[in-house]
């Protein structure tokens, strides 16, 4: 798969390389066992930290998306698309009701991350 | 092309090394097994060993019968590889593997030669000739190392960087974004399935025969096949700002192709793998025999990268459009500095 990082984005590389994993899972891109690219070469081949690399498979493991085995290195885990089945519904749902309003999904982003606060 | 310069092809590289490899050392060590078979011929009884089965020797016959079957084979084998070695070679793959096959072959093929005829001399006419099996590993042992010495000292491509503009489209890369696309190839899990249990059955059958006959050369030379197979069944394909390089998933063999020689690349379908590869795995194509190379792993979509210095290569993999795109745009920033 086809994997990018932006150098002069705010985003952290590691959240980059995790979001990529993530939508190409989604996707259908990436098959269940499917293995990921050993996280030194895709370091050596992007010229960033191996950790960066191993922070963002460590972080796909912790959400269930991923497994790490020694020697195999990481590996998409069985039914990982299925798990997103629920956001990946939500997130149609917003997407066209953002279409709807026109309002650009940087707005929705933004919205998603800084929820206004519930005033009763 | 349109472009005048492209008409007459550009030079095959390390010609003096084609030509020590491919013609000279086989030609010698042909010409001495030869000579020195021919100052033996006296010592040989008039009946000799033809062929050896698993119970030993189980043809007799004359010596001109023994000679000229080994002598053919040998010149043959000789003159169709040094004809290769004069006519391909333009990426140091092509040019290793028939420089390794032409100087080890003729190692090799000496070897029997002698082999074959040393153990037969002085002998009682009717007499059994000693065994051929340490002989017979021993030339194949020398045979292997002429080989690794042919392709290890076979020359590197000399760097030919591209100018001009880079063909087929290009994916788009802001200022700080960096790109790797890497992917897996490898033939279906029927392929896979059926090929496992085909090189475990000539396996199992291959080492009984072998403990039946107690002939455990044969046994290696059966299995050397097998671990050549096993190397180009799987690979993996990594395009960054380097540029391509593919490998089989035992790290060898392996290709490169620096971004900076790079003219182009395109999507494409590998329809004939055998009508135009002569099969599967990597190796020359039959159509463009000195210039292209082919990882043909599977039938269908493929990557196809046009290189300086008259180069072609073609993987077999999915998402090849992805790859080319990619390719391509490292290709334009290779001459952007």
């Amino acid at each position: 798969m086809l994997f990018r990082i932006d150098t002069s984005s705010q985003r952290p590389l590691f959240e980059q390389l995790a979001a990529q994993v993530r939508r190409a899972v989604l996707d259908g891109e990436l098959a269940d066992g499917e293995r990921l690219p050993a996280a030194r070469e895709l370091a050596e081949s992007l010229r960033i930290n191996q950790h960066t690399v191993l922070h963002a498979y460590q972080l796909l493991r912790d959400e269930g998306l991923i497994e790490l085995r020694r020697g195999r290195g990481a590996v998409i885990t069985a039914r990982s698309a299925q798990r997103y089945q629920r956001l990946s519904e939500a997130l149609d749902a917003v997407r066209q009701e953002a279409r709807r309003l026109g309002l650009p999904l940087s707005a929705v982003a933004t919205m998603i991350e800084h929820p206004v606060e519930e005033t009763a | 092309m349109s472009n005048p310069a492209k008409q007459t092809r550009a030079p095959i590289p390390h010609l003096g090394r084609r030509v020590l490899w491919g013609v000279v050392v086989p030609v010698t060590v042909t010409g001495a097994a030869f000579a020195l078979v021919r100052s033996w011929l006296p010592r040989l009884p008039d009946e000799v060993a033809l062929h050896w089965g698993p119970g030993g020797v189980n043809r007799y016959g004359s010596v001109a019968e023994l000679l000229w079957p080994l002598r053919g084979f040998a010149v043959t084998g000789v003159v169709v590889l040094a004809l290769f070695t004069l006519i391909t070679g333009r990426t140091s793959f092509i040019r290793r593997t028939v420089l390794g096959t032409a100087a080890g072959l003729s190692v090799f093929q000496a070897g029997i030669f002698v082999v074959v005829i040393v153990t037969q001399l002085d002998l009682e006419p009717g007499g059994t000739p000693a065994s051929i099996d340490l002989g017979m590993l021993i030339a194949l042992g020398v045979g292997l190392s002429a080989a690794a010495l042919a392709l290890a000292t076979a020359g590197k491509d000399p760097r030919m960087p591209a100018s001009g503009e880079v063909s087929g489209a290009q994916a788009e890369l802001r200022p700080g974004e960096r790109a790797v696309w890497i992917r897996r190839v490898s033939p279906g899990p029927k392929v896979l399935l059926w090929g496992a249990l085909a090189a475990a059955a000539y396996t199992a059958l291959m080492a009984f025969t072998a403990w039946i006959s107690g002939m455990w050369f044969t046994l290696v030379l059966a299995l050397l096949p097998v671990l050549l197979v096993a190397t180009m069944l799987v690979w993996q394909v990594r395009i960054d700002s380097g540029g391509l390089t593919a490998r089989s998933s035992l790290g060898w063999p392996r290709l490169h192709i620096p971004a900076d020689e790079v003219e182009g690349s395109k999507v494409r379908q590998v329809e004939h793998p055998i009508g135009e590869f002569g099969g599967w795995g990597i190796r020359a194509s039959v159509m463009d025999l000195s210039g292209t190379v082919g990882v043909i792993i599977r039938k269908g979509e493929a990557l196809e990268v046009l290189r300086t210095g008259d180069r072609r290569t073609v993987i077999t993999v999915d998402d090849a459009a992805t790859a080319s795109a990619l390719l391509n745009a490292k290709a334009q920033r290779s001459r952007t500095p």
